[in-house]
This record gives structure tokens, C-alpha cells and sequence, in this order.
């Protein structure tokens, strides 16, 4: 069927244009759907506009969304990583565990939980870049380690904060609420708003998408490829260093089990938000968007009281359609090259 | 009854923001070897997607007719069934499977049963083979065939469909002299059993060679049609031009300099062969403002001496001299902070950001040069790629165009802007003209000049002789990896330069 307006360069209405070039967003397209699942979400149950609904869906949104920026950043340079989600669980197992066991005090096991986070990042970095190994494979083993760790260092059982000295504190930092929403809330999007200017207004930036694209190219370029590649792991490891002390800070209880499929759920609001799966386009804003979206729908399931395993089988199928969008939008661009 | 075996009629196809197609008429006579030569972006390719089926029915404007009905295709099955057959420009063969199984892999389905027999595949194979007159065996590795023979078993894989039309979409880019005047041989075969060619190109000489008529796209546009009597080179580039090319090859008036870049016994190990080298004892200079050809066949070593200056692969021995000091090139990196700036023979590959846009891909290798303090400026890039784009005429409707929908001269053009933009001292070219049409190519060559008379020294690699002959001060012929000779351009032509290749 032929669009007339194909004709014409300007396809979409003023008012849009101005926002894409102010902000330099390609993903206003996106926002379209999320006004549409908002909709949906007050018809079904008009409790979601609730204040205290919204202060719930920010609060679980900024935890995986500290974990979904650096799996955003890893998939724009062409990696995978499998293994956050274990690594949380790992990591707050480690905290718990040094706070209370080891009697470390408090700033301590903050530092070291985070350090441990960067560390086996850096070491998945390394594996993928200089030993060429598969991302994927790099990482799943990542995961099976860190599961491994978590579940031998708690017998398999939560381990309570409570025991450890000045752990009232965090606890007590943890629980504010500055304007009823959840202080990480605002946090989260005040590293979504770093990172975007990150990549959108840096040399850094421009070097993470041109490594995304054709890392040959890059390279023909003068950029260190492997410095980019290696970079967002280590950042990813101190995203999700800080996720797991978030984490830990509001539920007061490490378990083996935290983090579970929040590698799953960042990659596919990475893939819903416009971050092409297979790297080198995309943005901050849009991995919001993308985390934003599967909040939302999180949220309507558990509204309509829908059990947690039907959640799983929703969220394998938006990862299907996330696929095929992104497919179809690299094709939109490089034209159908087969 | 009529006479055209295919007509397209008032053909137009658009994508967004670009006319592609512009109300085109063709007809084709049966029988004929139609030629259809237009510059890279006059919509060729996409004249040939709308006959082929590639791009189904309703995705354009106007009819097509075969033998005076009107056909609609739906996928370029429906195309083949119908008798169009099409072989692409790119080499697409199954590597691991044998020439047979290539052949016949779209039939399988045909075989009643449900196993598919190994001998019967090969047996219909030779008596295929044989019947068409075609000089391949069954039973080869087609890993091991050489691009000529891979690129007929692409014809023999199209006829295998009986098809009356044969449409072949510039099949001469990857071949060698011999190869194409085996290639013309079967196309005359084809004409003389009673099939209709359809050959597009954009090389002239081919359409002269070859074709009982011409037709000439531009622009989107059917600008003229002439029958073989009537063929005059001038009319047909003007036509496919649009402009009167005074001189292909433009004349450069530049004083060349001192030395700027020496090479000494560079020798560059095979990766995967032991004790075999890609090249060896490789010594030269290089002048400034000088433009230096590297001759010699494909396989003699010019792309990897370039990529080795370059450190992209790592030296075994040898010494490299910039400016009369010595200078360490381990990697890429290396090479451009030393000025050193490449531009590779496939730029789809590894010459461009396909994902990106114009600008993003002028600015990458200085970002240094758009910064405002610490961020980039946005405004500074713009103004850059404007500067650009007038400079080299890169035609497109602004620098946001993303790049993947520019015509390959204009993408060259884009790569050719980015490796300025760097501002190297030495620039390697490694066949910059490749699969551009001719009046790019023309453009490609002033660039070169201007470049030179900026202080740019070049090395330049090309397999087509005419165009290093015209633009090269010096030669260097290589042969299986050495250095056989050194020839100034007062003392180089095409036969002696040939002969040496072969030394």
C-alpha cells in the first residue's frame, strides 16, 4: 500500500520534530505504547494511579533499572551479560554476610560489596575481550559461579542485616521517602539523565555506539575497542554493586535468591526501549522507556492478581514481540540487507 | 501476439524522501541482450527488485507484462516460476555443499518422496551441465571453485529454472579479464538458444561489447534508449551523466616533495600458513604530495602491505620511517597518531557506521575537532558535515541521511570525508573506485587531486590499470608478495606494466 507521505521528507508533525532534535530522541515513537499501557493499566483497575501505587512501581523500577543501565550500556558495544541478576544475589549475600559474620563495619562491607561486583565484572570484561570469548557463554558461566557462591555462603538460608553494628542506619537511609517516592527512585533517574548526556554529548558516547556498530570501523578509527568493551563491564559491575546495597538497604534480608531473571527482564526492556539487541543504536531514555513499560505490566499483572508464574510466561512473550520490533527496525535502517 | 517478452510500464517506486523509480518504460524484445547501464543510484537495482519480484506487488507504481499480460508478483519465487530469472552481484553460493547440490537446492521439493538421493542429484546435475554446454563438474567442492567458476554456478543454478529471461546484475565486479570473456561466450550461447539477457552494468565498455541495445537510467529516469548501431560513447556517458565528462582522468599540477614515509624490508607472516609469508623484504618511499600505485595481481600483496603500514597485521621484521624518524606502528592506533589514515576496499564492511547518519560518520575520527569543552557540539558537527558535503558533492538531502540509503559513490565520498577529516599526512587507498559509477568516480578523482595539492601524500591500490596509469606520479609492481619493480609514470604503460605483473 503506498503512503502518499512517503514523498515527503517530513513524514512526522512539527511538534515532534522539535522534541526528537531538542533532545536528540529518536525513541518519542516509543512513548506512544506507554501512554497506551497507562490507559489500559486505569481501565483495568483504577487503584494504578494510586500515589502509593506509583511510589511501589517506582521503587521496584529503580532497583533492576541501576541493573538494566549497564546491561544497556554492554548490549550498545555488542555484548551480553547474562550473569547481573546472580550477581546481586551474590553480592547481597556477600554484604549481609561480611556486616554481620565477619563483623566488618558497615562503610567497609559497602566498599567491599561493591568492589566485588566491579572485580567479576572486570573479570567477565576481560574473559569477552581478551580472550575473545563469546559474551554469552562468558557471562552464563558468571552466573553459575555466583549462584553457586551465594547458596554455599548462606546454607540456602536469608540472612538477617539486623545483627550487624550500624545497620540501623542503612535501614533507617533505606525506608526515606522525600516527596513519597522512594529516594531511589530519584537517584535511578538521575543516573538515567548522567548516562544519556554520557552517551549522546561525549566522545566516550560516540566511541561506545561506533564500537557497537562495527567495531572494525571503530578501530580503523583510532578507537581503543577494547578499552570501550571492557569499560561498560566495569561500570555495569559498579551498577550493580550499588543495585545490591539498594537492595539490601530496603528489605533488610539478603537472599540467594534476589536478583532472579533481572538479567532477563534488563535485556528485554533494553530491546522494547529501542537498544538494538544487536548493539551500536539506541539510548538511556529509551531503556527507561523500555523499564518503564515492563514495570508497568508487572504492575497490571499483579493489580489483575495474576500468580507469578503467569508473569514469567508474559514476560517471555514481550521478549518475543521486543525481538521483532528490533529486527524489523534494523531492517527499517539498513534496508532489507540480507 | 507481441513481440516484447517484457515490458515495464510507468514503473515509480519511492522510499521515504526519495523517488527511486520516475514513470519507467522498458520493453524487451525476445531473444535480445538488453543492456541497462545507469550510475550507482539512477535505480537500477531497484528496477531490477521490481522485475525480479524482490519487491512484491503493490510496493510500486505501474504494470508488468509478460508476453503482452500482466503478471503480478507476490515473492521472486513467483518471478521465477514465471520465467524471470535473476542472478545477483554477489557471489551467494553454498561453500560446503557441491556444485549439484547448488544447483538443484531450490527444487528438492520436487522429489515425490521423502529422501533426497545423493546420486540422483549428481546425475541430473552432469546431464544439466552437459546440456547447457556449461564447463563445471558435479562433483567439486565449491569452497575450492575460483570466483569465476562460483559466479557461473550461479547461472547454472538460475537456468536450472528454464527461465526465458536471464537477468544478471553486474556480473563482471569480481572477475578477472579471462573469466569475463568466458562469461560473454555462455551470455552469446544463452542468445543463440533462444534466451533473453538482461545485463546491467556500469561499465560502458561491457555495453559495447556485448549488447544489442542500451538502456540508459538516471535519476530515476529512462533517459534514452539506443539500438547497437547507434552506439556512441560520449552520447551514452552524457546520457548517463547528465554532463559532458571533459576529461576522466583529471590532470594534477602539484610539486612533489621529500620523502615523507620510507619502508624497509617490511615482512608480514601468513596467519594460518607457517613459514609462508604475505609479503616480504617490501621497500619503498613515499614523497610528499606524491600519489604511488601499487600494481599486481589479486594475491600479490598490495592489501596486506597497505594494512601492514597500517598494523593491522603484526610485522615479522621490518622498519617503518615517517618524516625521516622511525617510528613503532603496533596497532591502528599507532598509525593515526602518526598521520597515517586507511581506507579500505569494502566499505560497507569496514569503511562505514551503517547505523549511522552522515555527520556521526564524517566526525569519528577526530572528535577532538567538534568539541565545545567538554561535550560535543552539535552545531560544529553540522557545520562539518555541511563542509564536507559540499566539498566532495555528496548528494543527499541533508547530513542527518542515514548512510545506509546513499548510493555507493556517495557512501565512498562519506569514507573518503571521514579519512580527511583526521587530517592525515599519508592516506591509503585501497580501490576507491570500486562499484562507483562514473561520474562519482570523476569526482573521486579531482578529490585525489585537491587532496595532494593540501600536502596529502598517497598510496593508492587499484585493479583497474587506466585509472592508476592516469593518476599515479610512480609505480610499485608486486608480484606473489615482493617487489619485482619500480617504474616512473613517464615510463609506465599498460602493456609493460601488465607484463611485469605476470614477472
Amino acid at each position: 500500500m503506498l503512503d502518499s507521505k512517503l514523498k515527503n521528507v517530513k513524514t512526522e508533525n512539527a511538534g515532534l520534530r522539535i522534541i526528537k532534535k531538542a533532545f536528540n530522541i529518536q525513541e518519542v515513537n516509543i512513548i506512544i505504547p506507554v501512554i497506551v499501557l497507562i490507559v489500559i493499566a486505569v481501565i483495568l483497575n483504577p487503584m494504578f494511579l494510586n500515589l502509593d501505587n506509583l511510589a511501589v512501581i517506582g521503587k521496584r523500577m529503580s532497583m533492576w533499572g541501576l541493573v538494566a543501565i549497564g546491561e544497556g550500556l554492554i548490549i550498545l558495544t555488542g555484548n551480553f551479560d547474562i550473569s547481573v541478576g546472580a550477581m546481586v544475589a551474590f553480592d547481597c549475600v556477600f554484604f549481609a554476610v561480611a556486616a554481620t559474620t565477619w563483623h566488618l563495619p558497615l562503610v567497609i562491607a559497602i566498599v567491599l560489596a561493591i568492589l566485588l561486583t566491579v572485580t567479576l565484572s572486570t573479570i567477565s570484561g576481560l574473559l569477552v575481550v581478551k580472550l575473545k570469548i563469546n559474551s554469552f557463554l562468558t557471562t552464563i558461566a558468571m552466573l553459575f559461579i555466583c549462584k553457586g557462591l551465594s547458596k554455599t555462603m548462606t546454607n540456602a538460608r536469608p540472612v538477617l542485616i539486623a545483627p550487624a553494628q550500624g545497620s540501623d542506619l542503612l535501614l533507617h537511609f533505606g525506608q526515606q521517602e522525600p516527596l513519597k517516592m522512594s529516594w531511589t527512585f530519584f537517584f535511578f533517574i538521575g543516573l538515567i539523565i548522567i548516562f544519556q548526556i554520557i552517551l549522546k554529548k561525549t566522545v566516550y558516547g560516540r566511541y561506545i555506539y561506533a564500537t557497537g556498530d562495527n567495531s572494525n570501523v571503530a578501530k580503523l578509527a583510532g578507537i581503543n575497542t577494547d578499552f570501550i568493551k571492557l569499560s561498560v563491564f566495569i561500570i555495569s559491575g559498579f551498577l550493580i554493586g550499588l543495585a545490591s546495597i539498594v537492595l539490601i538497604s530496603k528489605e533488610a534480608v539478603a537472599n540467594a535468591n534476589y536478583g532472579t531473571g533481572w538479567e532477563l527482564q534488563a535485556i528485554a526492556a533494553v530491546a522494547i526501549g529501542g537498544i538494538s539487541l544487536a548493539g551500536g543504536a539506541g539510548s538511556m531514555i529509551g531503556v527507561l522507556i523500555g523499564i518503564f513499560m515492563m514495570q508497568i505490566m508487572t504492575n497490571i499483572l499483579i493489580l489483575l492478581q495474576i500468580n507469578l508464574n503467569m508473569q514469567s510466561v508474559v514476560l517471555g512473550v514481550v521478549m518475543i514481540l521486543a525481538t521483532i520490533l528490533d529486527v524489523r527496525r534494523r531492517r527499517k535502517i539498513l534496508g532489507n540487507i540480507d | 501476439m507481441t513481440q516484447y517478452i517484457l515490458e515495464v510500464q510507468n514503473i515509480t517506486k519511492d522510499f521515504v524522501g526519495v523517488r527511486a523509480l520516475n514513470n519507467v518504460c522498458i520493453s524487451v524484445k525476445k531473444g535480445e541482450i538488453l543492456g541497462l547501464i545507469g550510475e550507482n543510484g539512477a535505480g537500477k537495482s531497484t528496477l531490477l527488485k521490481v522485475i525480479n519480484g524482490m519487491y512484491p506487488s503493490g510496493t510500486f507504481e505501474g504494470k508488468i507484462l509478460i508476453n503482452g499480460e500482466q503478471v503480478h508478483f507476490h515473492s521472486s519465487h513467483d518471478a521465477l516460476i514465471k520465467g524471470i530469472g535473476f542472478v545477483p552481484q554477489e557471489i551467494n553460493v553454498m561453500e560446503d555443499l557441491n556444485v549439484a547440490e547448488n544447483i538443484f537446492v531450490g527444487h528438492l521439493a520436487e522429489n515425490k518422496g521423502l529422501l533426497i538421493k545423493q546420486g540422483e542429484i549428481e546425475k541430473k546435475g552432469i546431464d544439466f551441465l552437459k546440456k547447457e554446454n556449461i564447463d563445471l563438474s558435479v562433483r567439486e567442492k565449491v569452497r575450492m571453485l575460483s570466483i569465476g567458476k562460483k559466479q557461473l554456478l550461479m547461472i547454472a543454478r538460475a537456468l536450472s529454472w528454464n527461465p526465458e529471461i536471464l537477468i544478471l546484475d553486474e556480473p563482471t565486479s569480481a572477475l578477472s579479464k579471462d573469466d569475463v570473456v568466458n562469461l560473454f561466450k555462455i551470455i552469446r550461447e544463452l542468445k543463440s538458444r533462444g534466451r533473453t539477457v538482461i545485463f546491467v552494468t556500469h561499465k560502458l565498455e561491457e555495453i559495447m561489447e556485448i549488447t544489442d541495445r542500451v538502456v540508459i537510467l538516471r535519476d530515476g529516469l529512462n533517459i534514452a534508449t539506443y539500438k547497437y548501431a547507434e552506439y556512441n560513447e560520449n552520447k551514452i556517458v552524457t546520457d548517463m551523466v547528465g554532463r559532458t565528462i571533459i576529461n576522466m582522468y583529471p590532470s594534477r599540477n602539484v610539486q612533489i616533495c621529500e620523502e615523507v614515509l620510507r619502508i624497509e624490508n617490511l615482512t608480514v607472516e601468513h596467519p594460518k600458513i607457517k613459514n609462508r609469508n604475505l609479503i616480504e623484504n617490501i621497500s619503498f618511499s613515499l614523497k610528499k604530495k606524491e600519489v604511488l600505485g601499487l600494481v599486481g595481481l589479486v594475491g600479490s600483496g598490495r592489501t596486506e602491505t597497505l594494512s601492514s603500514i597500517f598494523g593491522i597485521y603484526p610485522k615479522k621484521s621490518g622498519k617503518i620511517f615517517i618524516e625521516g624518524k622511525e617510528v613503532n606502528i603496533r596497532n591502528e592506533r599507532d598509525a593515526i597518531k602518526n598521520g597515517l589514515c586507511l581506507v579500505t576496499e569494502d566499505r560497507k564492511a569496514n569503511g562505514l557506521l551503517m547505523l549511522a547518519n552522515i555527520k556521526n560518520n564524517i566526525s569519528l575520527a577526530n572528535l577532538k575537532n567538534i568539541l565545545n569543552g567538554l561535550f560535543l557540539s552539535y552545531k560544529k558537527e553540522n557545520n562539518l558535515a555541511k563542509k564536507y558535503m559540499s566539498m566532495l558533492n555528496i548528494k543527499a538531502p541533508n547530513s542527518d541521511t542515514m548512510v545506509a540509503n546513499l548510493s555507493g559513490g556517495n557512501q565512498q565520498k562519506v569514507v573518503i570525508s571521514k579519512a580527511l577529516n583526521a587530517n592525515p599526512k599519508i592516506l591509503l587507498l585501497d580501490e576507491p573506485t570500486k562499484g562507483i559509477d562514473v561520474g562519482s568516480k570523476n569526482e573521486i578523482y579531482n578529490i585525489i587531486n585537491t587532496m595532494t595539492g593540501m600536502g596529502i601524500s598517497i598510496i593508492m591500490v587499484s585493479s583497474e590499470l587506466p585509472e592508476l596509469l592516469a593518476m599515479c606520479d610512480r609505480f610499485i609492481v608486486l608480484t606473489h608478495g615482493r617487489i619485482v619493480d619500480e617504474v616512473e609514470k613517464s615510463k609506465a604503460t599498460q602493456e609493460n606494466i601488465m607484463n611485469k605483473c605476470f614477472a
